[in-house]
């Protein structure tokens, strides 16, 4: 770990408690803190003015904490729970903006999965799953398929 | 482009290939890429072909949008022509070192960087255009290439804080490989001695910014020897070693004399890719070492 603050061991915390991933299975990585937000970076400091360091991880935000879309498809097959296995016509349901039926333990966030690849983040409660992919690039991806 | 006969292997084939544009690459990442990447790369394109120097690379024949699938919105691959491999292919990055990538924007060979080191280390990638960073940060985030740190430096300003194990100098150049296709025009003399200019200053800070044995590359996609020969010579003066590269496909070596200047013999390790070596683009790529 890069950095010793107390939003990084909650983001830690919260992906070793939220999606089964440990420490140890992110090795060689950093974890930083930019603008609120914990980001994963190099391990090494380069100490020049940087625009960015890395890739967003875990958003911090007033109701708690949010994996970014392009942190969970990093830990992909890592991730050990709350991910979400969807169908082409669930997937497209999903990236329309529309949810989707499960029952899973507890509300929060999860991975979205299809054709065995993480995609993205999604949200559960209630028994219905919706996507926090961007609305562009959900639309991109939706074009794709 | 008349003027640049003497120095291309093959005149003819080279003056035909400008009706054939070079095919895509997909240049497979394994920072994302699934196991069945190859399967799906398969379903996804009808003619895809292995490259036989380098097995990320997976040729695509006939498509006219390359990027269009589900895999490259997840950052499996990332588009590219196939000679624009080359040169992080001779950086030959490892896990674990400093690099740095100077002029690295759209992010095409930063985050193949990445990706040979696995992540594990440090990218420095870095570009003078503000407007261009911004695809830079778009193709990490992409491809996951968490490991890169994106700084917006003029490169001769980079400050020298740490030195870096290897760094690539893929250098903003006159682009006569575009040119070849666009309208098979030479870039202006003007235009050509002041890039000259700015490539030899660029080098020369890369060469401050090396540890001691580390491997600096340099490369550009124009065809002019004032943008190549001329800037590693330059680089000699300053005391670099320049080591053979051989790419494992069919290419041209460094010139050694052109319009009355004398490069010298060593220019034989660097190496010239032209558009009828392997239908892709124009590629120079030298390979230095910092002795000790």
């Amino acid at each position: 770990m890069l950095q010793n603050s107390e939003k990084v061991d909650k983001a830690f915390e919260y992906v070793e408690n939220r999606f089964g991933v440990e420490k140890e299975d992110i090795e060689g990585l950093g974890f930083r803190e930019v603008s609120g937000d914990v980001w994963v970076s190099s391990s090494e400091e380069s100490g020049l003015e940087a625009e960015t360091y890395g890739i967003r991880a875990i958003r911090f935000m007033d109701i708690g904490l949010k994996p970014t879309t392009y942190f969970l498809q990093l830990l992909g097959e890592k991730i050990k729970h709350n991910d979400v296995r969807v169908d082409e016509k669930e997937f497209k349901t999903l990236l329309q903006g529309d949810m989707i039926e499960r029952k899973m333990d507890e509300k929060g966030y999860v991975a979205i999965v299809y054709d065995g690849r993480v995609f993205g983040c999604g949200f559960y409660m209630d028994e219905l799953v919706s996507s926090r992919v961007p609305e562009g690039r959900a639309k991109e991806l939706l074009n794709t398929l | 482009m008349e003027k640049y006969k003497p120095i291309i292997d093959d005149w003819k084939a080279f003056k035909e290939e400008r009706d054939n544009h070079p095919f895509n690459i997909a240049r497979r990442n394994d920072l994302k890429a699934s196991d069945n990447f190859k399967e799906k790369i398969n379903e996804s394109f009808d003619v895809v072909e292995r490259a036989s120097w380098n097995e990320k690379i997976f040729r695509l024949k006939e498509t006219e949008t390359p990027g269009k699938t589900s895999l490259h919105w997840r950052g499996e691959y990332y588009v590219q022509e196939e000679s624009a491999a080359l040169p992080v292919e001779v950086l030959d990055p490892q896990p674990g070192e400093k690099v740095l990538d100077m002029c690295a924007a759209p992010g095409g060979k930063a985050t193949q960087i990445a990706d040979k080191m696995n992540n594990k280390g440090l990218v420095v990638a870095n570009d003078d255009s503000a407007q261009r960073m911004k695809s830079l940060h778009a193709n990490v985030y992409r491809t996951g290439a968490a490991c890169v740190t994106a700084t917006n430096y003029d490169g001769r300003q980079i400050p020298e804080d740490i030195k870096y194990d290897r760094i690539l100098v893929d250098a903003p150049c006159s682009g006569e490989g575009d040119r070849f296709y666009r309208n098979f025009k030479p870039a202006s003399e003007d235009e050509i001695e002041g890039l000259s200019k700015l490539q030899k200053q660029l080098a020369s800070k890369a060469t401050d910014l090396l540890k001691e044995d580390g491997v600096l590359v340099y490369s550009t996609c124009t065809i002019t020897p004032e943008e190549n020969e001329e800037v590693v010579k330059h680089l000699l003066e300053e005391g670099l070693e320049l080591e053979k590269i051989e790419p494992g496909f069919e290419h041209s070596k460094g010139v050694q004399n052109f319009d009355g200047k004398n490069y010298g013999e060593e220019m034989n390790k660097a190496v010239r890719v032209y558009p009828h070596h392997i239908n892709s683009g124009v590629i120079f790529v030298a390979k230095f070492r910092k002795s000790r």
